[in-house]
């Protein structure tokens, strides 16, 4: 909780930070060094509140994903998906505070999600490999997108826990859990 | 941040949550900051190929240690051959650019391995010193997110982080730990 909380204090600042500044920015600044004009900042900063709410939509699924799964599954299997689920929630949150930071609404979950009928626990996993597969080609796909640093390092760190999550849940399907050097999603 | 042992008392340090030799210190602290001096993204580049280097000759040094059971033999070997992949890849642009890719570890990088290395005994002090390791190059490629301008570099060294990260849930797995145990991989402890 720490540490999320200090992702976001840091993602706020430095977000609202270029916000204020966009104010009074100009085209070149006493370098030479051509810098972004406050118009230019605020499209930038609205374009990050849509990728953090495409990312927020992706996560809040993943709750839900999880949340079933752990209908289907006992023992150590349920433990794993409502730790799963645990964690795409904290990623939720964090998403939907920085957009809250850059002064902007986060999206909201749907009320239900498309999930087929799970009853196989094989089948379960399965499906949650690739719920996380997808979720692991978006964070790729948004990453160079977003235009704070700072978020940027954020999506790769939850990138790495979605592929971590996949390694688990390959290995609790008796797959190899980490098959490829590059991990970029369904293949 | 690992401090030198005053004594053999303080031999054992933890480092991100895993116990290590203080004599991996000096390698640990190298791959932790190996995109530190980075000022753009060759060499950012240039870092990611000294860290892929350290992990390529760790890994074949743990598979060919003798204290690894077969299990963990084909554990290291396989993410060995993974971090050859990430080497083979981030030297390509980094040519590109015209920087010159170190054929070898650099020296120091070496010596302070096989120090690192003598001083680890046992399968799980060397599948966490490995763990350790792994750690330390996700805190440098999750820098290295903050600082790349290139698109195609955020990807590769993004999708890189994601592998580095499995190798630390499956290492962490094979030591009896959770694996996946923080919702945030930052290579912080």
């Amino acid at each position: 909780v720490v540490e999320r909380r200090a992702f976001l204090a840091a993602a706020g600042t430095a977000l609202a930070g270029g916000v204020l500044t966009a104010c009074g920015s100009s085209d070149d600044d006493s370098s030479g060094i051509a810098t972004e004009t406050g118009a230019e900042q605020s499209t930038a900063a609205s374009a990050d509140v849509a990728i953090l709410n495409q990312a927020l939509a992706v996560e809040q699924r993943a709750v839900a994903v999880y949340h079933a799964a752990a209908q289907h599954l006992g023992g150590a299997r349920r433990v794993t998906a409502q730790h799963f689920e645990g964690q795409e929630r904290e990623h939720a949150d964090a998403l939907a505070q920085a957009v809250m930071a850059l002064g902007a609404t986060p999206a909201t979950a749907r009320d239900r999600y498309a999930i087929p009928s799970l009853g196989d626990p094989d089948a379960v996993l399965r499906f949650a490999m690739g719920i996380e597969q997808i979720a692991i080609a978006q964070y790729l796909d948004l990453i160079p997108k977003l235009s704070s640093q700072n978020l940027r390092g954020t999506f790769a760190s939850i990138l790495a826990i979605e592929a971590e999550h996949l390694a688990v849940l390959r290995q609790e399907a008796g797959e190899e859990p980490a098959p490829d050097a590059f991990v970029r999603g369904p293949t | 941040v690992i401090a030198a042992p005053a004594t053999r008392r303080d031999a054992l340090r933890r480092a991100g949550g895993i116990a290590v030799v203080a004599s991996a210190a000096p390698l640990l602290t190298a791959v932790r900051d190996a995109f530190a001096a980075g000022g753009g993204d060759e060499d950012i580049l240039l870092g990611a190929v000294r860290l892929e280097q350290s992990l390529v000759v760790t890994y074949r040094t743990l598979a060919a240690s003798g204290d690894l059971d077969a299990r963990a033999v084909a554990l290291a070997r396989h993410f060995g051959d993974q971090e050859q992949q990430h080497l083979d890849v981030v030297s390509k642009p980094l040519q590109t650019l015209g920087g010159v890719v170190p054929s070898e570890p650099m020296p120091d990088l070496v010596k302070a391995g096989r120090e690192a290395l003598a001083g680890v005994h046992g399968q799980d002090a060397l599948l966490a010193f490995a763990g350790a390791l792994e750690q330390y190059a996700i805190a440098a490629y999750y820098e290295a997110q903050q600082a790349l301008r290139r698109d195609e570099f955020l990807q590769t060294t993004a999708a890189i982080m994601a592998n580095e990260g499995q190798h630390l849930a499956l290492l962490r797995q094979a030591l009896g730990r959770p694996p996946v145990p923080k919702a945030f991989e930052t290579g912080q402890g």
